[in-house]
């Protein structure tokens, strides 16, 4: 199986450097447009989470694990910040009016609702999170779907 | 991120290219910004050239809202591809907006005929 990995620094800048990496591995492996909007909406919510929660300025790296055969595209995220557990942030707001609408909270649910599986484990000091999409027969692209990504 | 501005019918039509994220979003943040401040009270945003957005760039899109509100001024969004209208609806902001499918509509929208 496809597989690839690569370590940035825990800061914006490493954010777009993931994003890149990411990209390329669709591009050289042949992964779904469909399949690669979702990553790189639930990678730039999840990754921007850790370095603005969990490193909060301090030095830190993450590191990701890139995988495609096929069937399943899969991305490991793993940082050595405080635990947290992204399954049990609080709900965003999503119904009140303009005045009142706060954003936060919505990376969480993009990174849950677009892919199939976002699963998280705590080993040692370190986070494991993996984000997981069971590619679609015939799913070409985005515009071959319609309806939302929970399906 | 690459964003260029036309001017129709006394509208702007603000067209960034690419992907609108954590690391591309203060640039839009900013570019919409100093145009409220300049005085644009009819604005669209067309989306056709996004790749995909994610919720920094719909904290940007609240902003721009929001201070068009206060400013009286009007704006619309058109031209939204799957996954930016995807995002936009998982996060609620779609009754948010005036969103309209093209880039003519949008700006009639925005009283610029």
């Amino acid at each position: 199986m496809p597989v690839a990995t690569v370590s940035v620094p825990g800061t914006t800048s490493g954010v777009g450097r993931a994003a890149a990496a990411f990209d390329e591995f669709c591009r050289r492996q042949s992964v779904p447009a469909d399949a690669r909007w979702r990553f790189q909406v639930a990678l730039d919510e999840i990754l921007s989470n850790i370095v603005r929660h969990g490193f909060r300025g301090r030095d830190g790296t993450i590191a990701l694990t890139f995988a495609h055969d096929g069937r399943i595209v899969s991305v490991e995220v793993v940082d050595a910040a405080p635990a947290f557990d992204p399954r049990q942030a609080p709900a965003p707001d999503t119904t009140s009016p303009l005045e009142a609408r706060r954003p936060g909270g919505l990376g969480i649910k993009f990174a849950q609702d677009l892919l199939d599986e976002l699963s998280y484990e705590r080993r040692g000091d370190e986070n494991h999170l993996r984000l997981a999409w069971h590619v679609r027969p015939g799913a070409a692209g985005a515009a071959s779907r319609t309806t939302d990504g929970n399906q | 991120m690459e964003i260029s501005d036309t001017r129709e019918q006394g509208a702007v039509v603000v067209s960034p290219a690419g992907r609108i994220d954590s690391t591309t979003s203060d640039q839009l943040d900013q570019h919409l910004t100093k145009l409220v401040t300049g005085g644009e009270r009819r604005v669209v945003v067309d989306f056709s050239r996004v790749e995909y957005i994610s919720s920094a760039g719909l904290r940007v899109m609240l902003a721009l809202a929001k201070r068009m509100k206060d400013a009286r001024g009007a704006v619309a969004l058109c031209a939204m591809g799957e996954p930016v209208r995807q995002v936009f609806d998982l996060a609620g902001f779609l009754p948010l907006f005036a969103v309209d499918g093209s880039r003519e509509a949008a700006v009639r929208r925005v009283g610029g005929a």
